[in-house]
C-alpha cells in the first residue's frame, strides 16, 4: 500500500555530499540527491559506470554517505542482486534495502541483459534509472532512451539527418512485462512527488523500477538554470508521462491541467534546434506532437474538461 | 590560465612558465557571455607568438560570422595585448615559503597508505571546492523570501541549507519581519517565518541559477562575483 | 574414506563442505553436473546456501563480486566460452580484491566450437589478476576448493582464486575420491570474516575510480598479494597435509627428477599420463622426470629456475596455443630462465587441443624429438593429421 507522506514529515538527512564533480545545473545529480533524501540511510546503492558514478566517486573522495559499490557498466542490476541474496543469506535481511542508480544507457542498452535477469528472478531490488536521454559521461552520444530527432553526436542533425532516428524505448513497459509490484516514471521536476515513488520503490517486497527523467543542460544545450523548468514542459507537453504500475495496471497518472504544445519544449533545447530551422523540421516537430499526442490517449493525462474548470 | 590574479599565486612548479589572464573577465565584458575559448587563443598568440593573432582573426570570423565573430575577435585581441606586457615570475621570499610548506603538507597527505583496493571513505568530496567554477552568484533577498523551501530542495549541489534563529536571535529577527510588514514593505508568508534563514555555502556553489530560475517570488538573483 | 564417483560430484561436495553462502550458476558443458550437483544439495537441504540462477556468465560472476563485496563467501563455476564472456568481471573482481572461487571446467574455445577439453580458456585468462591453479585428479579438484578458500580469504591476499580442472577428462571420469570430513573442513576453513564489506553500519564507497595519481600503486598492490600468495599456497598445502594426510606440496610438484636429465612439463590432467610416461622410461633406463605446475598465477618462476638447475633438456607440454606466438607455459617457462646461470634445452609441444587425446605413444614420442637434436625456437605441433592438411 502507498503511504503518502507529508512534506513536513519527509526525511531531512541529506547522503548524498558537496564537492561532486557532476556539471553546474545538473539534472542527473539532483536526482540521485532527491533520490537518497527519500531512501534514508538504510540503503545499499549500486552504480553502473556512468555521470553519477564518475562525478561522485573519485577516490578517495566520495560523494556517498551511505555505502556504495560500482562494478562494471553493464552489470549494476546483477551485482545488485549479489548484494541482496548475500544479505539474506548472511542473515542480515533487514538491514537495508539494495538500490541501483543507473543511468539509461546502462540500463536500457547495455544493461537489458542484467536488469531483465534480475526482475526476473524477483529480486529485493529497487533499480533506478536517472535518464538524461543520452550517454551523456562520454560526451551525448545516443542511447536507447534518446527521444526521436535529438542531436547527439552519434545521431547528429545535418543535411541528410534530422537527429535520432528511432523514438524513446519504453523501459518502463519493459519492466513492467516482468511482473513486478512496482514501475513508476518520475521526473526531477516534481521532487516531491520523486520522494513519495521512491519510497514505495523501498518498502516493496521484490523488485521495482523506477526511471527518473533528468535533463542534462550540457547535452540537451539550454541554460544551467533551466534544468527544473525544462523537466517540467517535458511533463507538460505529454512527451513524458509520469505514472505507477501494479499490478500490471497503469495508475495515479498525473494529470495536466493545459497540455502545451511539444514546441514549447523542444524550442529551449539546442539538440531540437535544428527542428526548427531545416526544410521538413517542421513536419518533425508535427511527428513528435503526435507522440505527445498518442500519450495523452493512451495515458488520459489530460483534466476533463468539467474538472480542468473546477481546478480553476 | 583562465585566472584573474597573478601566476605566483597559484604555486605551480616553478620551472614551468605560466601566463595567467582573467579571461573569463574579459569574455563577460566584451561578449557578454563566460565563454572563454576564443579569448584564451588570443592570449596563447601573444604569451607564445606560436600563432599570429591574424590568423585566430581569420579563423574566428570564418566559423561564426557576423557580430558573434565580431565580438570574439575583439576578445582575442584583448587578450592578445594584455599577454604581450611580459608578466614578472620571480617569487618574493615570504611566498617561497608558503609554497614550500604547502608542497610539503601535500607529500603527507598522500603519503597515506592505499587501503588494498579502490574503496573511499563516506563525504571525502567535500575536499573539492567546487565554489571555485561559479562565475555568477545567487543573492537571496531574504527580507521578501516566504521560506517555501524551493530552492532548497532544487540545488543539486546542497549548497544551501536551513538555519533556525533561537533565543534573542529568533525575537529580532521577527521584530524586524514585523516591522516590515506593518510597512507594507513585505508580504505576511515572509514574516510568518522569520526566524528560519537560508544560507548559501560558497565553497560548493556551482552558480547554475536553478535556485533564482524556482524561485517562485523571484527573489534570487544571479550577479557576477567579484573576486 | 574414499568413494568412486564423477570429478563434478566431488567438486560439489567440496564446495558443500566449505560453506559458501551464495552460488551462482550459469550452466555450460563441461561443468553443468557441478552446478547441478550443488542445486541438488541446497534443495536436499545438505547445503545452506543461496543459490542465484543468473541468465549468463557475465552476471554469474557479477553477482559473485557484490555478494562477496558484502561479506559473503561465494561460488561459482564456468567454462569456455562462460570464462570469455566473464572476462572483464574477473579483472574486476580481481581489483577489487574480493576473494571469490571458481572452478574452470577447462575446455577449448570457439571457434570452432568444441566442447572438449583443452586449456586455452583459463590461460587466456591469466592477466587477470586471478589466482590459477591446475589440477592433476579429482581428489586435488576436491582438495583445492576447500584450501582455495583459505588461500583467497588470508588478510594478507585477498585475491579471487580459479581451481582449473580438465572438462570431460576430470569433472566427467568416475574415480575414487577421498571423501571430506565436515567437520575437519570446519576447523581447517574458518568462516569468512573481511575487514571491509558492504555494510549501512560503516558506508564506504567501494569500486571508486583511481586516476592516474593512485591506479599504479593500486595494481603494485595487486601484484604484490600475488607473490606473497606464494608463500600462503605453499603453508596452507601444509596445514591441509597436517589435517587431511594430503598435501600437495605448493607451486609445483617434482616426480622423479632428482638426477633427471630429461623433464616433462605439464599442467593439470596430462600429468598422469606422463608420470606413467616418466615411470617406463625409468624402466628403460633413462634419467626422466615430471615436474607438475600447479600453479600458473603466480608463476613459480624461482621454483622452476631451481628444479631445473643441471636439467639438461626439458620438454613442455601447452594444451593451447597463442596464436602468432606459442604455447603460454613454453614461452613463460623460456621467460623464467633467461638470464639464469643454468639454462636447459627447451623444447614445446602443443598437443591435447580440443579434446585429442595425450597417449603414452605421443609423450614418448616428445621424448624421442628432445632427444634427436637441438630445439627450435617455437612449439611443434604434435600428432598432426597431415593428411588432410593443404600445407604443413
Amino acid at each position: 500500500m502507498a503511504t503518502i507522506v507529508k512534506k513536513s514529515e519527509l526525511p531531512q538527512v541529506e547522503l548524498f555530499t558537496s564537492g561532486h564533480k557532476a556539471c553546474a545545473g545538473c539534472g542527473a545529480a539532483l536526482a540521485v540527491r532527491t533520490v537518497l533524501r527519500a531512501t534514508g540511510a538504510t540503503t545499499i546503492v549500486v552504480s553502473s559506470t556512468g555521470c553519477m558514478e564518475v562525478v561522485s566517486s573519485q577516490y578517495p573522495e566520495s560523494a556517498w554517505k551511505v555505502p556504495w559499490i560500482h562494478s562494471l557498466f553493464e552489470n549494476a542490476a546483477a551485482v545488485a542482486a549479489g548484494v541482496a541474496t548475500a544479505l539474506k543469506a548472511l542473515g542480515r535481511p533487514d538491514e537495508g534495502k539494495v538500490v541501483v542508480i543507473a543511468g539509461d544507457g546502462g540500463t536500457v542498452d547495455i544493461g537489458m541483459q542484467a536488469i531483465s535477469g534480475m526482475l526476473e528472478r524477483g529480486e529485493d531490488v529497487c533499480y533506478i534509472c536517472y535518464d538524461n536521454e543520452a550517454y551523456m559521461n562520454t560526451g551525448n552520444q545516443r542511447s536507447g532512451s534518446t527521444p526521436l530527432d535529438a542531436f547527439t553526436t552519434t545521431s547528429p542533425s545535418g543535411r541528410k539527418s534530422f537527429g535520432n532516428d528511432r523514438p524513446k524505448k519504453n523501459m518502463p513497459a519493459i519492466a513492467a512485462a516482468h511482473d513486478i509490484p512496482y514501475v513508476a516514471t518520475m521526473s526531477i521536476g516534481y521532487p516531491q512527488d520523486v520522494m513519495k515513488k521512491v519510497q514505495r520503490g523501498v518498502t516493496v517486497d521484490g523488485p521495482a523500477y523506477l526511471q527518473i527523467h533528468a535533463p542534462c543542460n550540457v547535452g540537451w544545450g539550454f541554460d544551467s538554470a533551466k534544468t527544473v523548468e525544462v523537466a517540467k514542459l517535458a511533463v507538460e507537453t505529454g512527451l513524458w508521462v509520469m505514472y505507477e504500475i501494479e499490478d500490471g495496471e497503469i495508475k495515479n497518472v498525473l494529470k495536466v491541467p493545459k497540455r502545451k504544445p511539444v514546441d514549447e519544449y523542444l524550442v529551449l533545447q539546442k539538440r531540437f534546434a535544428h527542428l526548427f530551422k531545416m526544410p521538413g523540421g517542421e513536419e518533425q516537430i508535427k511527428l513528435i506532437q503526435s507522440y505527445a499526442d498518442r500519450n495523452a490517449a493512451r495515458y488520459g493525462i489530460e483534466l476533463s474538461r468539467e474538472k480542468r474548470d473546477l481546478e480553476l | 590560465m583562465n585566472y584573474e590574479k597573478p601566476a605566483d599565486d597559484i604555486g605551480i612548479d616553478k620551472r614551468m612558465d605560466v601566463r595567467t589572464i582573467d579571461a573569463t573577465g574579459i569574455a563577460l565584458a566584451i561578449i557578454g557571455r563566460p565563454i572563454v575559448n576564443t579569448t584564451l587563443l588570443g592570449a596563447f598568440a601573444g604569451a607564445t607568438g606560436e600563432i599570429s593573432i591574424e590568423s585566430i582573426k581569420r579563423s574566428v570570423l570564418e566559423r561564426f560570422p557576423g557580430k558573434i565573430g565580431e565580438t570574439n575577435v575583439e576578445a582575442a585581441m584583448r587578450a592578445y595585448e594584455t599577454m604581450q606586457v611580459t608578466q614578472p615570475l620571480t617569487v618574493p621570499k615570504q611566498k617561497q615559503d608558503q609554497k614550500e610548506r604547502k608542497s610539503a603538507e601535500q607529500r603527507e597527505k598522500s603519503s597515506k597508505k592505499l587501503p588494498p583496493s579502490a574503496i573511499g571513505e563516506p563525504g571525502g568530496s567535500k575536499s573539492t571546492k567546487t565554489g571555485d567554477w561559479r562565475v555568477f552568484y545567487p543573492e537571496f533577498d531574504m527580507e521578501q523570501c516566504i521560506r517555501c523551501g524551493k530552492c532548497l530542495e532544487v540545488c543539486p549541489d546542497l549548497a544551501i541549507t536551513e538555519r533556525t534563529l533561537h533565543g534573542k536571535e529568533a525575537e529580532e529577527a521577527k521584530e524586524r519581519a514585523e516591522e516590515l510588514e506593518k510597512a507594507g514593505k513585505i508580504k505576511k508568508a515572509a514574516a510568518k517565518k522569520a526566524e528560519i534563514q537560508y544560507l548559501l555555502n560558497p565553497d560548493y556553489c556551482k552558480g547554475c541559477g536553478i535556485c533564482a530560475n524556482e524561485c517562485p517570488i523571484k527573489g534570487i538573483k544571479m550577479i557576477l562575483e567579484e573576486k | 574414506m574414499m568413494q568412486v564417483m564423477e570429478g563434478s560430484h566431488a567438486v560439489a561436495l567440496a564446495v558443500k563442505a566449505s560453506r559458501p553462502n551464495v552460488v551462482a550458476a550459469y550452466p555450460i558443458t563441461p561443468q553443468t553436473h557441478i552446478v547441478e550437483d550443488i542445486s541438488q544439495l541446497i534443495a536436499d537441504g545438505e547445503l545452506d546456501a543461496e543459490y542465484v540462477k543468473v541468465e549468463s556468465e557475465h552476471s554469474a560472476m557479477s553477482v559473485c563480486v557484490g555478494a562477496s563485496a558484502t561479506g559473503a563467501r561465494t561460488y561459482t563455476a564456468t567454462t569456455s566460452q562462460g570464462l570469455a564472456l566473464m572476462h572483464e568481471v574477473l579483472f574486476n573482481a580481481a581489483g577489487m580484491r574480493l576473494p571469490i572461487v571458481m572452478t574452470v571446467a577447462n575446455r577449448a574455445l570457439s571457434a570452432p566450437l568444441n566442447i572438449w577439453n583443452d586449456q586455452q580458456d583459463s590461460i587466456s585468462e591469466r592477466d587477470s589478476g586471478w589466482i590459477q591453479l591446475y589440477v592433476e585428479d579429482n581428489t586435488e579438484a576436491s582438495d583445492m576448493t576447500v584450501q582455495a578458500y583459505r588461500i583467497a580469504e588470508d588478510n594478507g591476499i585477498k585475491v579471487p582464486m580459479m581451481i582449473c580442472m580438465d572438462g570431460y577428462t576430470l569433472t566427467h571420469t568416475y574415480e575414487p575420491v577421498e571423501l571430506l570430513d565436515q567437520e575437519l573442513v570446519d576447523d581447517f576453513l574458518p568462516r569468512y570474516e573481511p575487514v571491509d564489506f558492504l555494510t549501512v553500519y560503516d558506508p564506504k564507497s567501494f569500486g571508486m575510480f583511481a586516476d592516474p595519481n593512485y591506479y599504479t600503486e593500486f595494481r603494485y598492490n595487486n601484484q604484490k598479494a600475488l607473490e606473497n600468495a606464494k608463500t600462503v599456497i605453499s603453508d596452507v598445502s601444509k596445514a591441509f597435509g597436517e589435517t587431511f594426510g594430503r598435501d600437495y606440496g605448493g607451486l609445483i610438484e617434482e616426480y622423479r627428477c632428482d638426477d633427471a636429465e630429461l623433464i616433462i612439463m605439464a599442467l593439470g590432467s596430462v600429468v598422469g599420463t606422463v608420470k606413467d610416461t616418466i615411470d617406463d622410461l625409468r624402466d628403460e633406463g633413462i634419467k626422466a622426470g615430471v615436474i607438475k605446475v600447479r600453479t600458473l598465477r603466480p608463476f613459480p618462476s624461482e621454483e622452476l629456475r631451481k628444479a631445473l638447475e643441471g636439467t639438461q633438456s626439458v620438454g613442455i607440454i601447452d594444451k593451447n596455443v597463442s596464436l602468432g606466438f606459442d604455447g603460454a607455459l613454453f614461452s613463460e617457462v623460456k621467460a623464467c630462465l633467461y638470464n639464469n646461470k643454468s639454462m636447459p634445452n627447451v623444447y614445446g609441444f602443443i598437443a591435447g587441443l580440443g579434446g585429442r587425446d595425450i597417449p603414452k605413444r605421443a609423450v614418448k614420442k616428445m621424448v624421442e624429438t628432445i632427444g634427436s637434436g637441438k630445439p627450435s625456437f617455437k612449439s611443434e605441433f604434435v600428432d598432426l593429421r597431415t593428411e588432410i592438411l593443404e600445407e604443413v
